[in-house]
């Protein structure tokens, strides 16, 4: 089947860019609207609160979850239908295109999963940090706890950093240098608290022998 | 003694390897039994922890009516170490039911090898209701003093009187009876490793006998010098232990406490004893208000996002007060009761990570018995005492409001 002549004579290649963005854009709404009502069950709710996936948000809710992924699916769409139409009309530009969809875009997003899971683990840790310090009675809970979210947070970023290749001997070097402070800082501040535990077992242990003597 | 040998009654002893053995408490048991009980036979079991498998187990004072047993440390007892100083207390307490059964005993009294106190007629108190009224499970009272057992007047006691509707006053006490009935349904259980048991297995026993219906009881006895709770432990550990087995006591068994039955009624056999006016000392429970003080400044955020604002209110009053130097400042009962259902609430449904609530609540619980402690200091044993109880029924009257939190619902002020 041959291609009418009418069609031959219009300008093909922009309407058919223009089509492909039409129609990614009328994907996109669905995939959206589909997500935000897939995600409206029970069983992912209790799963992600179980998990404790939503406590790493500053408000647990289910609807920020089924609203963020249904606009990270809506913009992925547009974007691929965007760099169709940029295909249809560049062979240059659409490779390029291609390069950061394919490429820079999956790392790009990686790096953010890595940072917020870190963020998690951050707020994850420093929270027990601050109880467990505050319980054991230990000087400056608060500093404790602090001290464990900036070294999860920094720990992230420099995992980040050698998989990206942004700035990595930069930021190994800082990495390090903190690691080392913070080891020396902990030698510091848990020598006393080691030794005023073992005096006190020391003590408990010397106690409970008399008794038995007694 | 022949394999084949039977016994009416199986007295139970869990020993360290390191133990010395309790002379004075075994001669106490023999007399006890003797007077009381002497037409009955009765058997002396007792459990070594600790001991390879190699090891035999030591044999006690030359009693012929004695099956000593050697009860070796499971894998998971060399990594965790319980509140109370004695891993494997519970394969203790079950190689003990285990005996008591092979010899077809009709009662298993079990005793805390650490109860200087125990006279004679402590035997004939707890033994009695078992064998004659046939109940299940036999808890001992001891006169009560205003600094001992708080957390089961506190918060353990009250707590299963708001689940159950009637509960023991010592359901942590290391001296018991078990009949025939509740030990064989202890020894078809799966869960005698899990946490809950390993950590606290007499409240393990007494939570599963007053969820299940078995007939309870308790018995007057004369005063405790127990020396179980001085583990080597820091308290916080031992409380977090306490108050995470009981959650998970309280999740297992949901579906009872939830259907609204309330257990049988507690009976109680004897009479109780009173001491003489007995002072609490009041630095104990100033040093308790000061943790509360110290750990309010770091932690006050954490309970503010997990308590309702009312409850909240409660305790921020109660820090000003102290910080204001009102060392008279009590923390409410009511409070107190909201602060325990509200974490139990939050506990269930996972409102933060769950080694964090029961951290969180360490604090409070200082708070409460900090502030009991210090008002308390210069009363007779009749105020406290009669306070405590009262609490129980503060648990009972406010249990809807544990009902709506265990679900999920936001509590109404």
């Amino acid at each position: 089947m041959t291609i009418p002549e009418w069609i031959q004579a219009w300008p093909v290649r922009p309407i058919a860019a223009v089509l492909a963005v039409v129609m990614s854009l009328l994907l996109a709404t669905s995939l959206r609207w589909f997500l935000r009502k897939a995600g409206r069950t029970d069983w992912i709710a209790r799963l992600l609160n179980r998990s404790g996936l939503l406590a790493g948000l500053a408000e647990p809710s289910l609807d920020e979850v089924r609203t963020m992924a249904g606009r990270v699916a809506y913009w992925m769409v547009i974007l691929a239908g965007g760099a169709s139409a940029l295909g249809i009309l560049n062979e240059y530009a659409a490779a390029r295109l291609m390069e950061l969809i394919l490429v820079h875009l999956p790392m790009a997003v990686l790096a953010g999963i890595i940072l917020w899971a870190f963020r998690w683990l951050a707020g994850y840790w420093s929270r027990s940090t601050l109880v467990a310090a505050s319980n054991e009675g230990l000087p400056y809970p608060w500093r404790w706890a602090a001290l464990v979210y900036a070294g999860t947070i920094f720990t992230g970023i420099a995992l980040v950093s050698e998989l990206t290749g942004v700035a990595t001997s930069l930021i190994r070097s800082a990495f390090l240098i903190v690691l080392a402070g913070i080891v020396l800082l902990c030698v510091l501040a848990l020598t006393p608290v080691l030794q005023v535990y073992l005096a006190r077992y020391e003590g408990k242990a010397t106690q409970r022998a008399d008794e038995t003597l007694r | 003694m022949n394999a084949t040998d039977r016994f009416d009654i199986a007295v139970g002893l869990v020993l360290s390897k390191d133990a010395e053995p309790p002379r004075r408490l075994i001669e106490n048991i023999s007399t006890g039994l003797s007077t009381y009980f002497s037409s009955f036979r009765w058997t002396l079991i007792h459990t070594h922890t600790g001991l390879s498998r190699r090891q035999r187990p030591p044999e006690l004072l030359g009693l012929d009516n004695q099956i000593p047993v050697s009860v070796p440390w499971a894998g998971i007892q060399h990594v965790t170490f319980p509140w109370h100083g004695l891993p494997a207390k519970t394969a203790g307490y079950q190689a003990i039911l285990t005996q008591a059964e092979r010899v077809g005993a009709a009662a298993s009294l079990i005793v805390d090898p650490t109860e200087e106190g125990f006279e004679p007629d402590w035997v004939d108190s707890l033994l009695r209701p078992g064998l004659h009224s046939r109940y299940d499970l036999v808890t001992p009272v001891h006169p009560e003093q205003p600094d001992q057992r708080m957390i089961s007047a506190n918060l353990i006691s009250p707590l299963l009187a708001g689940l159950f509707g009637a509960a023991p006053r010592e359901p942590m006490s290391g001296t018991f009876l078990v009949s025939e009935k509740l030990r064989r349904r202890l020894l078809s259980r799966r869960d005698w490793e899990s946490a809950s048991a390993r950590y606290v297995p007499e409240l393990w026993i007494n939570f599963s006998a007053a969820a299940e219906g078995y007939r309870r009881a308790e018995a007057f006895v004369g005063q405790s010098r127990s020396s179980a709770s001085a583990a080597i432990l820091p308290p916080h550990v031992a409380l977090i232990q306490i108050i995470e087995s009981v959650f998970t006591l309280m999740e297992q068994y949901e579906g009872r406490w939830r259907s609204g039955k309330s257990a049988d009624p507690l009976d109680q056999f004897g009479r109780e004893q009173r001491m003489l006016p007995a002072f609490a000392g009041s630095a104990d429970g100033l040093e308790y208000l000061v943790k509360f003080v110290n750990a309010y400044v770091a932690l006050a955020e954490q309970w503010r996002s997990i308590l309702d604002p009312h409850t909240f209110h409660a305790i921020d009053t109660f820090h000003s007060s102290l910080r204001a130097g009102d060392t008279e400042a009590m923390l409410a009962d009511k409070t107190w009761v909201r602060v325990v259902y509200e974490l139990a609430g939050s506990w269930k449904c996972r409102v933060r990570p769950r080694h964090q609530l029961a951290g969180l609540f360490v604090p409070l619980y200082w708070a409460r018995i900090g502030s009991l402690l210090l008002k308390n200091r210069w009363t007779d044993q009749a105020g406290p005492t009669s306070q405590l109880r009262s609490l129980g029924n503060y648990f009972q009257g406010m249990r809807p409001a544990l009902d709506r939190l265990w679900a999920g619902q936001k509590e109404a002020a």
